[in-house]
C-alpha cells in the first residue's frame, strides 16, 4: 500500500512539473532579447534617409493624408511645442513685469494743473465704435489663441480633460468667427487714421523728450504722437499679418501646401504673441498709466488741459478750426 | 457706452455672417475625410 502511494505521489509530481514547463515555455518565448521580430524590418530613420518622408496610400478622398511624417513637420512641431512658448512667455510676462515696475516707479501721469472743466471732442462715435469692435474682437482672439499655445500645459491640469475640451472647442469657434470683424476693424482703422499717422519731424522731438511719460517734459504733438503712431502701425501691419496668415490656415490647401501652412502658422503665432505684448502697453497707457486718457475712447471727449499737455499742436488746430467755423457762420448770418 | 454696445452688436452680426459663409464653404470633417468606397 505504501509503495502504491509513493508511486502515485511521484506520478503527480511529474505531471505538475510537465504542466509548469508547458505553461512557462510561451512566456519565455515572449521575453525581449531572445527573439526580435522587427530585427530585419525597415526602421523609421532608414525611411527618412531614403525617402525624406514617410508616406503611403490611403483610400479616403484626401490623398495628402497619406503623408505620415516629413522632416519639416518635426521642426514645426518643435517650434510650436517649445520655441513659441518661450517667445510668447517672455514677451507677454516680460511686458507685464515691465509695466508693473514702470507703474511703481513712475505712477500715473497726472493732468498738470488739474482738470479745466472744459472738454474738446477727441474721437467721434464712428471712430470709437470701430475701435471697440476691433478691441473686443482682439481680446477674444488673443485669449482663444493663447489657449492653443498655452492651454494644454497650463489650463488642462487645472480644469480637467472634459472641461478643457469643451472650452477649447468654443474658443476655436470664437477665434474663427471673430476673425472677420477684427479684420474689418483693422481695415477701417487703417483708412480712418492714416492721415494723422504719417511720421514727421515732430515725432523725433517727441521721442527725444521721452514723450512726456519718461521725465517731466511735455513735448508737443498733433492728433497722434509718436507712441500712438507706433501702436497704429503695429495694429495695421501686425493685424494685417495675422489676418492673412490666419486665413491661410482657415482655408487649408486653398493657397498653399503643408509647408506653406507651417510657415503661415509660425508667422501667425509669433506676430500674435508680440501683438498681445504691445497691446498690453497700449491698454496700460490708456487706463491706469495716464489720467484722462480713457475718456478719449470712453465718452469721446477729453479735458482741454489734458489735450494741451499731450497734444498741444492738435488743440491749436482745433481752436483755429472752430474759430474759422464761427467766422464763417457769422459772415453767413444776415446783418441786423 | 453707446459706441461700445454698438461695437459689440456690429462684431456679433459680422461674426454670424462670417460663420454662415464658412459653414457653406468649408466641408465638415465627417465629409472631407470620408469615402463612399468600401474595401473587401
Amino acid at each position: 500500500m505504501t509503495s502504491v502511494g509513493r508511486i502515485l505521489r511521484l506520478a503527480l509530481g511529474a505531471w505538475a512539473l510537465l504542466l509548469f514547463v508547458a505553461l512557462a515555455a510561451p512566456v519565455q518565448a515572449q521575453q525581449p532579447g531572445l527573439v526580435n521580430p522587427t530585427a530585419s524590418s525597415v526602421k523609421e530613420q532608414q525611411l527618412f534617409q531614403e525617402l525624406n518622408r514617410i508616406q503611403g496610400r490611403v483610400t479616403i478622398p484626401d490623398q495628402r493624408s497619406g503623408v505620415l511624417e516629413q522632416p519639416a513637420g518635426r521642426d514645426w512641431r518643435n517650434f510650436r511645442d517649445v520655441t513659441l512658448r518661450w517667445i510668447g512667455g517672455i514677451a507677454i510676462l516680460g511686458m507685464l513685469a515691465a509695466l508693473v515696475i514702470f507703474y511703481l516707479v513712475r505712477g500715473m501721469v497726472r493732468i498738470e494743473g488739474g482738470r479745466s472743466g472744459r472738454t474738446v471732442v477727441r474721437f467721434n462715435a464712428f471712430e470709437r465704435t470701430v475701435h471697440w469692435m476691433t478691441a473686443t474682437c482682439f481680446i477674444i482672439l488673443a485669449i482663444s489663441g493663447l489657449n492653443i499655445t498655452f492651454g494644454r500645459p497650463l489650463l488642462l491640469p487645472l480644469i480637467g480633460l472634459e472641461a478643457f475640451s469643451d472650452w477649447s472647442q468654443w474658443a476655436k469657434y470664437a477665434h474663427n468667427y471673430l476673425s472677420f470683424p477684427f479684420t474689418i476693424g483693422v481695415i477701417l482703422i487703417f483708412l480712418m487714421w492714416i492721415g494723422g499717422n504719417i511720421p514727421n519731424r515732430v515725432d523725433v522731438d517727441w521721442v527725444k523728450q521721452g514723450g512726456g511719460i519718461v521725465g517731466d517734459d511735455h513735448p508737443p504733438a498733433y492728433r497722434f504722437n509718436a507712441g500712438q503712431k507706433l501702436i497704429y502701425w503695429i495694429v495695421v501691419l501686425g493685424g494685417g499679418a495675422v489676418a492673412i496668415t490666419g486665413y491661410l490656415l482657415m482655408f487649408p490647401f486653398y493657397a498653399s501646401g503643408i509647408e506653406g501652412m507651417q510657415i503661415a502658422q509660425v508667422l501667425h503665432s509669433v506676430v500674435a504673441v508680440l501683438f498681445v505684448a504691445a497691446m498690453l502697453g497700449h491698454i496700460y497707457i490708456g487706463t491706469v498709466g495716464m489720467e484722462g486718457a480713457f475718456e478719449a475712447m470712453g465718452s469721446g471727449t477729453v479735458d482741454v488741459n489734458w489735450a494741451r499737455q499731450h497734444h498741444g499742436l492738435w488743440l491749436e488746430q482745433q481752436k483755429a478750426r472752430d474759430a474759422a467755423a464761427d467766422a464763417r457762420s457769422a459772415a453767413a448770418s444776415p446783418a441786423e | 457706452m453707446r459706441a461700445f454696445v454698438l461695437a459689440l452688436v456690429a462684431a456679433v452680426v459680422i461674426a454670424i455672417g462670417w460663420a454662415s459663409f464658412l459653414n457653406r464653404v468649408q466641408e465638415p470633417v465627417s465629409e472631407a475625410f470620408a469615402t463612399q468606397g468600401v474595401r473587401l
